[in-house]
């Protein structure tokens, strides 16, 4: 057998890492929805989450030990669906060749950065945990104790003692906030 | 009753009847459990709320790779293990310490026929042409990037 082929095969033969990956398909669809701004029952749509999961299926072999698969997947949706976006964008100048060069830049999608772009740009880790740094303490610990610990709500809001619907404020209105400081820019710098 | 394993309703709904913040937030980040029934049907149904729940789970994600990103670590030298081998030797080389003066004079000669002999051979391979000079330049070229992968170049960097 080649070389080549044997990660693909190993993939295929953990049932239940296939079984996690196909079972994040409605949040892949969402994503999905969210970066090409279409409706979920779209056949872009679709088609984007169906070539999510076999991404994410075929390259199981590099998510690492411990890594999140939910982050992961997602992060490969956003690429497929932004993948999607850029060759339709290129069919769409092929087409209107013949057109007014100012009809390109109307039908240009609106390149402005949306939170998680944002997020993504920042001055990596430093920036991101100064912003951080800034929320009350509370939600700081309800943060790490999610994406960095990997507790679910329920296990977070037991260890604070706190009722459940204040974790899941905590967490929404924290990465809100974060996502908001960091686009305020300089302010970080 | 009321049940303390799923969120309120106040916090699910916003004023429209649509999925607030909060409960869009929680689906985004895999927490469904805690959700009611309902908003759990209306997510299969609202398109809004789908790519609200979309634009979260995007958030969500980035967040979980910036926050959990490892810092780069340079692999350094092990040292303990390398002070406890000196020690070891240190320790081993004490009965030498009588004929020390012996052992000296025998290793200057060593050494200095060595490094004699070492630079024989360095010229002798240089006087056979550009073949074999560039081959042992190779040797160290790739003993070097060997060094340099295992040791200098950050974990993450491999992996």
């Amino acid at each position: 057998m080649p070389l080549v082929c044997m990660p693909v095969f190993a993939a295929f033969s953990e049932a239940p890492a296939s079984d996690e990956t196909v079972a994040l398909r409605g949040i892949v669809r969402a994503v999905a929805a969210a970066v090409l701004r279409l409706r979920p029952d779209h056949p872009d749509v679709e088609d984007c989450a169906s070539e999510t999961i076999r991404r994410a299926i075929e390259g199981d072999w590099r998510l690492r030990e411990g890594q999140p698969r939910r982050p992961w997947v997602i992060g490969i949706a956003r690429h497929v669906a932004l993948d999607m976006l850029r060759a339709k964008k290129r069919t769409r100048l092929g087409e209107s060749s013949d057109e007014d060069a100012s009809s390109w830049v109307e039908r240009v999608p609106d390149s402005s950065p949306g939170p998680h772009e944002l997020l993504e740009r920042a001055e990596g880790r430093a920036a991101l945990e100064r912003a951080v740094a800034e929320l009350p303490t509370p939600m700081q610990a309800a943060l790490k104790k999610f994406h960095v610990e990997g507790k679910s709500y329920q296990t977070i809001s037991e260890e604070m003692k706190v009722p459940l619907g204040t974790v899941a404020t905590w967490v929404t209105r924290g990465r809100k906030s974060v996502a908001e400081r960091l686009r305020a820019g300089g302010k970080y710098e | 009753m009321i049940r303390r394993d799923v969120l309120d309703k106040e916090i699910v709904w916003d004023q429209e009847g649509h999925l607030s913040e909060v409960a869009k937030s929680a689906l985004a980040d895999g927490q469904d459990a805690i959700l009611p029934p309902d908003a759990l049907a209306h997510f299969s149904r609202c398109h809004a709320c789908v790519e609200g729940v979309g634009k979260a789970a995007l958030l969500s994600a980035q967040f979980s790779a910036a926050l959990v990103a490892a810092p780069r670590v340079e692999r350094s030298l092990p040292w303990i293990p390398i002070g406890a081998a000196l020690a070891v030797a240190a320790v081993s080389a004490i009965p030498m310490f009588a004929v020390a003066r012996f052992w000296l004079s025998v290793s200057s000669v060593f050494f200095a026929r060595g490094v004699r002999i070492a630079g024989h051979g360095l010229l002798t391979v240089a006087a056979n042409g550009l073949a074999p000079t560039f081959y042992l330049a190779s040797t160290l070229v790739l003993l070097a990037m060997g060094f340099a992968i295992a040791r200098l170049v950050p974990r993450t960097a491999v992996q």
